[in-house]
């Protein structure tokens, strides 16, 4: 006996009250994020590691650590260090704070502190030709050579990502990363 | 209904058999079918749900990751695509706190336990999937989603199960029917043909043989059942027809001598009155002639010879009497019998005149029967003149000739008060020239009873008598009132 099933695709009259609730929600998207609050640069730590989440390096060995290096003065009041020892892409997260650009190439994520605002020029043109992801707060630093900048908006952080500069270096950025960006310079 | 299969023709009973057989197995399979779709499309919708849980994680997570709320707002909006989900909620990672959540319908993100509900729950599904980053969980999806297509699928399953339960179940009526017929046939024709074999008793019948099985079988032995008892019937009815053969022959046989016997016995009485008359007329012509020359002696020893000739004249009489009533025809009339037994009582009066007491005879008035009217006659003449000479000794007489309906016919009593008789010699009361008083007692040839006997019996009737000595006798006559005889 071959019974043939067909999936309904009924409940039109659902799709007026679909509406409203959607109206609804968009208000209620705005509310504000409840969860505890928490101070700039501990934000702004997590943020760092979940970009090596979502950026992807050339392959050069796959069991080398993930360097993650600080240039200029700590504003994370040495948080970046707990970071260390985590994993990340089966990679194993490392920390260092770094003064030349020598140092940086050796760097997968270089984040720039913005003691280093007025001297970063010469940094990112030292890095020229390496996979290094350059991240940092100094406002409009994505416009000028650098990767990815952070700034705040009101309480949010938000970032903008040099989508040229970073595929200019063979790093890649995966999708979902972009689409939350403020800004993506192509 | 169970109770009233019995009253089942077999032909109702093979299709109901059939059917509800067949019907239970189809039954038996949609049930199963139908118990395993709603499995499946349970399934389905989990993996469906499942599927769709995770790829909303995975665009979730970055969203998640970096706080955009706004963007997972969005990206639950997108679910506005899938009528079938009512509620989706996105957790942070304790589990509690809510970052997203789309609520088209009256559920809340709110009443929602995402580490503890999960499955089919009061007309849900739903479930809470982790949103991992790097081994981690970071967040929970949740997603409820209704049951109405699930629903509405296993409806149009049933109804089309119920469709196809039905179809196949006309359809095997009408193939029941047809087969059926395989079986009940032969059955109904074996029975067609014992039944018509009973009505008509017609043994030329035969079952017809269709098949060769067991109801083959049967038929055979049915046929050869009743071949036997054709046979057999045969034989008897062959015996039978033998043995009325045999009868009539010697029936006719018995006749012929019966007939030779009575012309005999007619002819030898007949012949042996003209010698008597001889012997009696002589021994009066010397009475008469020779009276001076004859002594006292010698006219009482002619006195004794012409008494002997009389009495001899009369036995001659009785038995050609005895003779007529056994060889005339029987001639059946409607008789009188009031009058005819009145008129013999007057003869016999008459006749007897001297032996006349006190009292008389008694009849009956309005008898009637059918009978020879002249051998009735005989038989009464007899049967009252014999109570009238047993009566004669008698301080007073008293006969009476009654009546009554016996079955189709009369029977007719004689009663007197005479002499009787012991009833030790009744078997010998009706054989000619059998006497149970001696003739100095009472007169008489012994011929009479015989030849009432013999009248009755020609009228296919019954003769009795009932007696005691000295306390009178009575004779039972019973006739049929029918037109028949012999």
């Amino acid at each position: 006996m071959a019974l043939a099933l067909y999936k309904c695709r009924g409940a039109w009259s659902r799709a007026g009250r679909r509406v409203a609730a959607a109206l609804t929600f968009t208000l209620l998207s705005f509310a504000v994020w409840s969860a505890p609050p928490r101070s700039e640069y501990e934000v702004k730590a997590v943020y760092l590691f979940n970009f090596t989440k979502f950026v992807t390096w050339p392959v050069a060995q796959p069991d080398a650590a993930l360097q993650l290096c600080l240039i200029g003065l700590d504003p994370f009041d040495g948080r970046l260090s707990t970071l260390a020892g985590k994993r990340v892409q089966g990679r194993e997260l490392q920390f260092s704070v770094i003064t030349t650009e020598s140092q940086a190439a050796k760097c997968q994520l270089v984040f720039v502190s913005k003691s280093e605002a007025r001297r970063f020029a010469p940094l990112l043109d030292g890095l020229r030709g390496y996979p290094v992801l350059t991240v940092s707060d100094i406002p409009e630093f994505e416009n000028n050579g650098g990767m990815i900048g952070l700034h705040s908006e009101g309480n949010l952080i938000r970032f903008s990502v040099n989508l040229k500069q970073v595929r200019g270096e063979g790093l890649d950025v995966n999708s979902r990363l972009l689409e939350l960006a403020a800004e993506v310079i192509q | 209904m169970i109770r009233r299969w019995r009253y089942w023709s077999i032909k109702v009973k093979l299709v109901a058999l059939c059917l509800s057989v067949s019907l239970l197995g189809i039954l038996l399979v949609n049930a199963t079918l139908i118990a395993h779709q709603d499995k499946t499309l349970r399934e389905q919708l989990a993996n469906e749900l499942q599927v769709t849980a995770s790829i909303l994680a995975e665009q979730a997570l970055a969203a998640l990751l970096f706080q955009d709320q706004q963007h997972l707002g969005e990206l639950l909006n997108s679910l506005r695509h899938n009528p079938a989900i009512e509620l989706a909620c996105i957790f942070g990672e304790d589990d509690q706190t809510i970052l997203a959540r789309w609520e088209p319908l009256t559920g809340h993100c709110d009443a929602v336990d995402p580490v503890s509900s999960g499955g089919f729950v009061k007309g849900y599904f739903q479930l809470s999937h982790p949103i991992v980053s790097e081994g981690e969980q970071v967040g929970v999806l949740f997603l409820r989603s209704h049951l109405g297509d699930l629903q509405a699928g296993m409806a149009r399953f049933v109804g089309v199960s119920l469709i196809a339960i039905l179809g196949s179940g006309l359809l095997l009526l009408v193939i029941t029917l047809r087969l059926q017929r395989m079986i009940s046939g032969p059955v109904l024709d074996l029975s067609d043909t014992a039944n018509r074999i009973a009505e008509k008793g017609d043994f030329s019948l035969r079952a017809p043989i269709t098949n060769e099985d067991e109801l083959g079988r049967m038929a055979r032995a049915f046929n050869l059942m009743i071949e036997k008892i054709d046979l057999q019937n045969q034989q008897i009815l062959q015996s039978h027809e033998l043995l009325e053969r045999t009868v009539a022959e010697r029936t006719h046989e018995l006749t012929v001598a019966n007939r030779e016997l009575e012309a005999f016995s007619y002819s030898v009485s007949h012949d042996l009155r003209q010698p008597l008359r001889a012997i009696d007329g002589f021994s009066q012509a010397i009475q008469d002639d020779y009276r001076d020359q004859l002594d006292a002696t010698a006219t009482h020893y002619l006195d004794r010879v012409r008494a002997a000739t009389q009495r001899m004249g009369r036995l001659i009489d009785g038995m050609l009497t005895l003779s007529r009533v056994t060889r005339s025809t029987l001639n059946l009339r409607p008789v009188d019998l009031t009058q005819l037994v009145n008129e013999v009582a007057a003869q016999i009066q008459e006749q007897y005149e001297g032996m006349s007491l006190p009292g008389g005879i008694n009849v009956q008035p309005d008898m009637r029967c059918m009978g020879d009217v002249e051998l009735l006659r005989i038989a009464f003449f007899n049967l009252i003149a014999n109570a009238w000479k047993y009566t004669s000794r008698n301080s007073e007489r008293k006969i009476e000739v009654t009546a009554q309906a016996h079955n189709d016919g009369i029977e007719v009593r004689v009663a007197d008060n005479g002499a009787g008789f012991d009833m030790k010699y009744v078997d010998k009361l009706f054989v000619a020239f059998n006497r149970l008083h001696a003739v100095s007692e009472f007169e008489g040839t012994g011929i009479g009873l015989a030849t009432v006997y013999r009248v009755v019996a020609r009228h296919q009737g019954e003769i009795r008598a009932d007696a005691q000595p000295g306390q009178g006798a009575t004779f039972i006559i019973r006739l049929p009132c029918s037109r028949q005889g012999d």
